[in-house]
């Protein structure tokens, strides 16, 4: 069944391989993103990997960006069945001493990871209702464990877990599934953080009982389409590490 | 501690005002160390939650939070301990406080990454929660099992208060990155 769904933060990395994982299986896939050169491009792989790809600029901490979102997707789709968050803040991968976090910076990660999962909930909810649709959010084990140089980054993660949990108990009876995932997958962000600190790179690799980053559209997105899918509608309120095992806890 | 409800919602100026509380405040060294940041704790289903409201009720609240577990920090003695209170509601309780959860979780889990960066030091860091005040509008029957005890919520001053001081004491000595649900078995 063609589903039509919404992804922030596709324009590489985990989201652009959700967002190829559901066109693959030739779902419409409506690209979220600040900056359109990158966007059409993702959408138009959409297109090319056998679904309807389709571009949407939209800022995910601007309340009127994302109900204008909402407003063009109903317009032009007429539907809308999933809604996928994805989006983080830029400073993500960006190691920092607890105390030297300022209040700025948790601000950011704030806005773009919680707000925005906020704000697109808000808007996509009456869509959502329409096809007893679903969300899923894109969380990290940082958010489990607690990770003392990105500390900001894991709490907004947690948060988001919290967000979710409660979502699902409110919307449940309207039909709509909140869902996250945790990966932990190969993106530029994570090239990164290795080229920054090669001993991140041995410790993040040497916990992952399967021996490998994931990838983002073969391991990753997969996961996300299911939960999106009719396959996982008694699936609500949970938390899925696609880590290849290396978080300990769930 | 910079007032959610009352401050400036700016985003600059509020960083601002957070950021000029932490650095401005002396609270000198002590070795134990209670957090227990502001809750909004007023019900809402996040739908009907305006982007005015969210600001008030989860934004500001947490980054306060947040410069709160780093002002600890700076004042927590070598060997000494944090525990973070925050109000928490078990999730079959939670409809109606998005911001609440959101909040706690995500301080719960700043706690835990202090715990690592002061763990070097001696310092340990870890939260009790508490469904005292979220649980006064609760309908009864709860939904789902009954808390295990009877006394469900507690009291501020007394279950919470008690494990807060559990987690202080020495005996607690090897307790780190941990979260005690003071909640009578609300939350399993």
């Amino acid at each position: 069944m063609t589903r039509t769904v919404v992804v922030s933060g596709a324009s590489g990395g985990v989201g652009r391989g959700i967002a190829l994982a559901c066109a693959r299986a030739g779902w419409e896939v409506w690209i979220a993103a600040r900056r359109p050169e990158e966007g059409e491009a993702v959408a138009a792989e959409m297109s090319a990997a056998g679904g309807i790809g389709r571009f949407a600029h939209c800022d995910v901490t601007d309340p009127g960006e994302v109900a204008a979102l909402m407003r063009q997707i109903g317009e032009a789709s007429g539907q809308l069945h999933g809604v996928v968050h994805n989006a983080t803040s830029g400073r993500s991968s960006l190691a920092s001493p607890f105390g030297e976090l300022t209040a700025e910076a948790v601000d950011d990660h704030l806005a773009v990871a919680l707000t925005g999962l906020y704000l697109l909930a808000r808007e996509s909810f009456p869509l959502l209702v329409g096809t007893q649709g679903a969300v899923v959010v894109t969380t990290s084990e940082a958010g489990f464990e607690g990770k003392a140089q990105r500390a900001a980054y894991g709490a907004v993660k947690a948060a988001q877990r919290g967000l979710v949990r409660v979502l699902a108990q409110e919307w449940g009876p309207a039909g709509v599934r909140v869902n996250c995932v945790a990966p932990l997958a190969a993106s530029p962000a994570m090239n990164r953080a290795f080229e920054r600190d090669p001993a991140t790179a041995a410790r993040v690799l040497g916990r992952i009982p399967l021996g490998r980053l994931g990838d983002p559209a073969d391991d990753v997105g997969p996961v996300v389409r299911f939960l999106l899918s009719d396959e996982a509608r008694f699936v609500t309120s949970q938390t899925i590490m696609v880590d290849g095992g290396s978080c300990v806890i769930s | 501690m910079p007032d959610p409800a009352a401050g400036d919602p700016d985003r600059e100026n509020w960083a601002g005002t957070v950021e000029r509380w932490r650095h401005d405040v002396h609270p000198g060294r002590h070795e134990a160390v209670v957090v227990a940041p502001f809750a909004a704790l007023e019900e809402a289903p996040l739908a009907a939650t305006t982007p005015e409201q969210w600001r008030r009720r989860l934004e500001m609240p947490f980054s306060v939070g947040f410069a709160a577990l780093q002002l600890a920090a700076a004042t927590c003695a070598d060997g000494g301990a944090i525990v973070l209170v925050v109000d928490l509601p078990s999730a079959l309780d939670a409809s109606g406080h998005a911001t609440t959860v959101a909040a706690a979780e995500g301080l719960m889990a700043a706690a835990r990454a202090l715990a690592h960066s002061e763990g070097g030091r001696g310092v340990r860091v870890n939260a009790v929660t508490t469904s005292v005040r979220t649980s006064a509008t609760l309908s009864r029957p709860l939904k789902g099992t009954p808390p295990a005890l009877t006394t469900f919520p507690g009291a501020i001053d007394r279950e919470v208060a008690g494990a807060v001081r559990a987690l202080l004491a020495p005996d607690a000595g090897g307790v780190t990155g941990q979260v005690l649900h003071a909640d009578c078995g609300r939350t399993p």
